[in-house]
């Protein structure tokens, strides 16, 4: 059972975020970190591609929660890609399905901000 | 027929003790033959269940003690207790909250004990007579 690991893609005005592994309370400050310092570079569009993600916790899902309603507020969002079966339930759950844009593929997710 | 445990394991009251837990917990859990979906609700559970204790049991205890657990399983279900030496917590005042007004109200965490509730068949909680609290989880191995 792999830390995660994430990667940053730059795409024009937004960032695409890999993740690989898994998002718990032990993992998750890394990916807030990431998030952090992508509002502080007034990054505020973000599409998180978790295809290689096994398992993500409720504080990571809260730390997804925060950036998203602070990016709105400067014009922006946070989208999420490639959920497996598994990741999916747990945003259900949660209700997450009716905060944040949840797409099958990276590039819908990408051309979602275009709209 | 199955029948295993108790599977006992004693683990730092630290998050990096997560990932372990998750592992013994979804390798047992495929060992009873759950389906993929109820396995990866029992490592929900069982994950929020131990991010509370050392986030909320242990919080302002230095160093954090241990806590174990004690995985029993057959057939019919699949019984884990999570037993740890911190506060006490007022398990049956606790609200659950609702979503996703949750959410929209500006709250980012708290909703530990909501999934772990929406995930097991049954979740008790007591205090132990050494002080000692413990959760314990029934998860049908089938629905």
């Amino acid at each position: 059972m792999k830390e995660c690991v994430i990667q940053r893609e730059e795409n024009g005005q937004l960032d695409i975020l890999h993740l690989d592994g898994s998002l718990d309370a032990y993992s998750f400050p890394r990916l807030e970190t990431a998030l952090n310092q992508l509002r502080e570079n007034s990054r505020n569009r973000v599409v998180l591609d978790c295809e290689g993600l096994d398992y993500i916790s409720s504080a990571a899902l809260g730390a997804l929660i925060g950036f998203a309603r602070r990016a709105r507020e400067q014009n922006g969002d946070l989208k999420l890609a490639k959920l497996s079966a598994k990741i999916y339930n747990i945003v259900e759950l949660l209700g997450f399905h009716k905060i944040l844009e949840i797409h099958p593929e990276v590039g819908q997710a990408v051309s979602s901000f275009a709209g | 027929m199955i029948s295993l445990g108790p599977c006992e394991v004693e683990v730092p009251g630290e998050a990096h003790s997560l990932a372990l837990i998750r592992m013994v917990v979804t390798s047992l859990a495929e060992m009873a033959g759950m389906d993929e979906n109820r396995i990866g609700e029992i490592e929900l559970a069982v994950d929020e269940a131990c991010s509370n204790v050392v986030d909320h049991a242990y919080s302002g205890m230095n160093p954090h003690p241990s806590f174990n657990l004690a995985i029993y399983v057959d057939d019919n279900d699949f019984i884990i207790e999570i037993i740890d030496r911190g506060k006490h917590f007022n398990f049956n005042a606790h609200v659950l909250p609702k979503f996703p007004d949750h959410w929209d109200e500006g709250n980012v965490r708290g909703v530990g004990l909501f999934l772990i509730r929406k995930t097991v068949d049954q979740v008790t909680y007591e205090k132990l007579p050494d002080n000692r609290n413990c959760l314990k989880l029934v998860k049908h191995v089938r629905k």
